[in-house]
């Protein structure tokens, strides 16, 4: 199911044309895919390799926005992409993108069910339902290995070891700074149960005072520090070696890391270890 | 499940030393198949993480790893300048297209399909245009060297107890020869991508470690004679011992990485500065390249390290009586005088990481004679037409969550861990029988041995 929805990095000559292929993608094969819908894409989706992504929000980034040719804009993708006059294919990459679009809505939904209350068999209800010691390891891993290996190592560091603008996380509509944070801010609402200025019960409250205001002062300092990134993110990830922006770049990254270490240490000072730790 | 969290507690407590003197019932010894390199993932990330103690940049860098690993290459020149220079000949675009989920790869499910994960490997004497592996696969406007088409001869044998097991043995045909005709006297192998977890522990253990197991004459008359491969290193520039590759072909995790970026994917760097082109084929003298080496130092740097740092997966189920009955009987076997169960790793290897990990691998990095059913008639450096290198066993019971449909030995020929081991001969024709003349109950215990790994 996250494949489906989140699937990333994605190959976008996969899906419709880029510069110098004008006839790539499962848009512009109109014989190999005469009908383009839900089971197609579902079929197409990491088919071959893991970056042939066919759905979820990165391809819908990709059909809206377009390529990201410019480092002080995003993806410029022409309107007349959409317009039967004048776009090659342009009725397919319509249908393409309400297919992916429905999709999505289609999965988010399961998600959103999955942790109904009201339905005794739902994930979330079994879930709660787990010996404390199984469903606690998920979730602190869960905090976890988002800040370290996902956010801070394959979202972030990758593009500053690169240096180039397609390691980019949202490559196509330069919001990625906007995923950094509500990643970051996710992770605090996990752990503190504090929603929407709603207090709640938390994470935070399993462990020692002291060890819950250290995880929480680290996630507050990612925080932070991904907020102080400027703008657009492509511009930091090409910025010259020994340049401000790109040791800028790297202290948020390791600050990240370590709010995920932190999370990781709190679990441990409850006798929870991680799997992948 | 109880000992799998007793065993990280103790891991976390850092008393790695008190393992041994738990009762063995209560921890296995070979718990920790890698040492503290040793992760208790058991899902389809199980052979996909970095060791646990590489933290801070290290960790970091196995994540930029694990991207060039997996992101696909493209033809240069291409607007995504960082990754192009495929082919013009190649086989795939990604590590991990071959390398599924850092797993192994699969002969292709319909005879149709062109196989990814299986490439076919060639040599002769004459002068011909394919270099020493078939690409099968090219970059518009080149053209593919070859289709190749696998079928397979299925013939059934007879388990001592009357049970029938069926097994297949590949059937390989070039087709669409693109470069002229194969040479009369070649000499082709079909080989399954590998899974590549484990592989920097196998590389810090150190040459004497691996030849204590050697015995080429067979002096101990056991019928075991584990011989060393010796191969020409480039990244080191002398010859070594091989240990990597069906064959040990390869000395080096450098030498590995480079030899299928070059062969695999057509891509260029410091250590394959040539493309895999053969003088003979001429036709793309006027392809655009991805610059020189394409697959640039740092970039290839960053693979090394990956695969250096992929964490081994601990065993599962170490408690139970029929997974104990089963390692038992894998040692009353004679399985263990190839697939040597312990090592421990040099101090002096490259990271402080890998250096002195008492590792529990399952093999001996020696070459072994494997019988007729199995060989490939093609002698591989100092390997000849009927010797394999042991393969490594550990994490192989994770290959179905890892790969969903699980393929063994060295062509991808066995579906079960049974027909595998069925088709061992040779040096292991004890072994085989062994297991072919045990009762049913048996020998699902040393199945389930196996799929504890």
């Amino acid at each position: 199911m996250e494949g489906l929805i989140n699937a990333w990095p994605l190959d976008e000559a996969y899906i419709d044309y880029v510069v110098g292929q004008d006839n790539a993608g499962i848009i512009n094969d109109p014989v190999a895919y005469p009908v383009i819908n839900e089971e197609l894409l579902i079929s197409l989706n990491e088919n071959g390799s893991e970056t042939n992504i066919a759905t979820g929000f990165h391809a819908i980034e990709f059909l809206l926005w377009g390529q990201d040719l410019s480092l002080t804009s995003a993806g410029q993708r022409p309107f007349t992409d959409y317009e039967i006059a004048t776009g090659k294919n342009a009725v397919r990459r319509a249908t393409y993108l309400q297919t992916a679009t429905s999709l999505l809505v289609k999965q988010i939904a399961t998600v959103q069910n999955a942790w109904n209350p009201a339905d005794i068999n739902s994930y979330g209800m079994k879930f709660s339902k787990q010996i404390s010691q199984e469903a606690l390891t998920k979730a602190f891993k869960g905090m976890s290995t988002l800040l370290t290996d996902e956010l801070a190592g394959e979202r972030m560091y990758t593009g500053y070891e690169s240096q180039t603008q397609e390691d980019e996380h949202s490559c196509f509509s330069d919001n990625t700074h906007t995923d950094i944070i509500e990643n970051i801010q996710g992770v605090i609402i996990v752990w503190t149960g504090d929603y929407n200025g709603q207090p709640s019960v938390g994470f935070d409250e399993l462990v020692a005072p002291a060890m819950a205001q250290r995880v929480t002062r680290e996630l507050k300092a990612a925080l932070e520090a991904a907020q102080a990134l400027p703008t657009p993110y492509d511009s930091l990830l090409v910025a010259p070696e020994g340049s401000d922006a790109r040791k800028q770049l790297l202290d948020a990254i390791l600050t990240v890391q370590d709010a995920g270490t932190a999370i990781k240490d709190a679990a441990e000072s409850i006798g929870i270890a991680l799997p992948t730790n | 499940m109880r000992y799998r969290i007793v065993g990280m507690l103790l891991l976390f407590c850092g008393v790695l030393g008190a393992l041994q003197q738990l009762p063995a019932e209560e921890v296995a010894e070979d718990l920790l198949l890698g040492g503290q390199a040793t992760v208790f993932e058991k899902n389809s990330q199980a052979f996909s993480l970095p060791f646990p103690k590489l933290g801070g940049i290290e960790r970091l860098q196995f994540q930029a790893g694990d991207a060039l690993f997996t992101e696909a290459w493209v033809a240069a020149p291409a607007s995504t300048a960082g990754r192009d220079g495929l082919g013009p000949l190649h086989i795939t675009r990604a590590c991990a297209n071959c390398h599924l989920k850092d797993g192994r790869g699969a002969p292709p499910v319909d005879a149709q399909d062109e196989p990814t994960g299986l490439l076919v490997r060639l040599s002769s004497q004459e002068a011909h245009a394919y270099g020493d592996q078939i690409q099968n696969r090219a970059i518009p406007g080149a053209k593919p060297e070859a289709s190749i088409q696998i079928s397979w001869l299925e013939r059934s044998v007879d388990l001592a107890d009357g049970t029938k097991v069926s097994l297949r043995a590949p059937q390989l045909q070039l087709e669409n020869l693109a470069y002229g005709p194969l040479p009369k006297d070649v000499l082709t192998s079909l080989r399954l991508a590998p899974p590549v977890h484990g592989l920097g522990l196998l590389e810090a253990v150190s040459p004497e470690t691996i030849l204590e197991s050697a015995d080429m004459d067979d002096h101990n008359q056991d019928g075991i004679s584990g011989t060393p491969n010796y191969v020409f290193s480039q990244a080191t520039q002398q010859t070594e011992i091989g240990r990597f590759g069906w064959k040990a072909n390869q000395a080096t995790l450098h030498d590995q990485d480079a030899g299928a970026f070059n062969g695999d994917m057509g891509l260029t760097t410091s250590l394959a500065p040539l493309e895999n082109c053969s003088s003979l084929q001429t036709v793309w003298t006027d392809v655009p390249n991805g610059g020189h080496p394409e697959v640039e130092d740092k970039q290839f740097n960053l693979v090394v390290h990956y695969s250096r740092f992929i964490a081994v997966p601990a065993r599962r189920d170490t408690d139970r009586p029929e997974v104990q009955a089963g390692r038992k009987l894998f040692f009353e076997a004679g399985c263990a005088a190839c697939h040597r169960p312990t090592m421990t790793t040099r101090t002096d290897a490259a990271h402080r990481l890998l250096a002195q990990q008492k590792i529990w691998p399952y093999t001996d990095l020696l070459l072994h004679d494997m019988g007729p059913d199995l060989a490939d008639h093609r002698p591989d450096g100092l390997a000849n037409g009927r010797e394999w290198r042991t393969p490594p066993l550990w994490g192989i019971g994770l290959t179905q969550e890892v790969n969903n449909r699980p393929f063994y030995l060295h062509d991808g020929r066995a579906r079960t861990l049974e027909e595998a081991i069925l088709w061992h001969g040779g040096e292991a024709d004890g072994s085989r029988e062994a297991y072919r003349t045990m009762p049913a109950e048996q020998r699902a215990q040393l199945l389930r041995f196996l799929k504890s790994l």
